[in-house]
């Protein structure tokens, strides 16, 4: 199993997140289904699985990364449907996909990371 | 046909509750009730999404299988973790269970021991008979194979938490059969112990306090299981934890 390296996201929390957010300045907060939507785009045979959805997301809430709540039963009611368990983003939360998304840009800027890069001298067979 | 009112979805829609009310088994209740909760809301979101979009319930059935079975390492691994959160919790508690399950280990293996030898024995008579060594049939290579099978039944009561007491209390049997008509069998088949019944003048008595050891060991777990014990000590661990 991967470890965690301390104030670091997992590549699939990093999406929980990224999707996270632009469902949350839509609808308020999001819950389970309409992320594991989100995240699989236009297509629905790549529905994020129950278990790897739903441990990352306790795991966030755990983080204190997201917060979680039931969402009132008068509204699944008046839906005749189960009550939704709804997300918000909390401001650490926002802070760490502020932190991730950089981390992911900040590796081709740096000059010690483009220095690291396996360089190919000019006339040398391609590593392609 | 709508998704919702689908056999297809209410099969899938089963299975998926019966996986998750097994791995949420010794979770914190507030925990795994809303583990639950969430995936019944998770399941209905799909098969409404699935309607609107005009998916037969066979694929949503499928889809939701597969979004199951592809999440099920994460499911126990996350059940592993809410389990020794609670563990962790309540030391008095876990190192009971700890005890509990060295002990039931130690009880599997003697047992196991004890249908290994009957079906060593049971080998040995097989070669024996095809080589024509001794003849087939023998009352005592018939009670080692009934005391076998018994051992081996009593493996199994063993295995389940619910029939252990009945399993510890079965195996006393065919341990005594095992060992007595088991080595009576082998003295005609292994030149090893031939030579040991023979030359080892301790031989009875040592195989005789193996049996009785064996037994008592068997009658001390059967003790130790019976369930009117246990659920007196549970309840005593829990007035501890209160």
């Amino acid at each position: 199993m991967a470890r965690r390296r301390p104030g670091t996201l997992f590549p699939l929390e990093f999406s929980i997140l990224d999707s996270g957010l632009t469902l949350q300045a839509a609808d308020g907060s999001f819950y389970g289904f309409a992320l594991a939507k989100h995240l699989a785009g236009s297509s629905d045979s790549s529905l994020t699985a129950h278990g790897t959805l739903y441990k990352s997301l306790a795991r966030l809430v755990d983080l204190g990364i997201l917060e979680a709540s039931w969402e009132a039963a008068a509204i699944a009611e008046g839906e005749a449907r189960p009550r939704r368990r709804l997300y918000t983003i909390t401001g650490e939360g926002e802070q760490a996909h502020a932190r991730a998304l950089a981390a992911r840009v900040e590796p081709v800027r740096s000059p010690t990371a483009v220095a690291a890069l396996p360089r190919i001298a000019p006339g040398e067979p391609s590593l392609a | 046909m709508s998704v919702v009112t689908s056999m297809p979805y209410h099969r899938a829609v089963r299975q998926v509750s019966r996986w998750c009310a097994w791995y949420t088994r010794g979770v914190d209740a507030d925990t795994a009730a809303n583990r639950r909760d969430e995936l019944a809301s998770d399941l209905h979101e799909q098969a409404t999404w699935a309607d609107a979009a005009g998916q037969s319930p066979r694929c949503v059935a499928r889809s939701i299988l597969g979004r199951a079975g592809r999440g099920a390492l994460a499911d126990l691994s996350w059940s592993h973790a809410q389990r020794r959160r609670v563990a962790l919790a309540d030391p008095v508690a876990l190192r009971g269970r700890r005890i509990e399950a060295t002990a039931a280990s130690l009880v599997l293996v003697a047992a196991i021991a004890v249908f290994g030898l009957g079906l060593y024995v049971l080998v040995r008579v097989g070669t024996g008979v095809a080589t024509g060594l001794i003849r087939g049939g023998s009352a005592t290579s018939v009670a080692v194979l009934v005391f076998t099978a018994l051992a081996a039944c009593g493996v199994m009561l063993l295995a389940r938490r619910k029939t252990r007491f009945l399993g510890a209390l079965w195996m006393i049997l065919p341990t005594i059969g095992v060992i007595h008509y088991g080595l009576y069998q082998l003295y005609s088949l292994s030149a090893t112990v031939g030579a040991l019944m023979f030359s080892m003048p301790g031989w009875s008595l040592a195989s005789d306090a193996l049996t009785v050891g064996l037994v008592v060991y068997f009658a001390a777990a059967t003790i130790w299981w019976w369930p009117a014990r246990a659920a007196r000590s549970a309840r005593v661990n829990a007035g501890v934890r209160v």
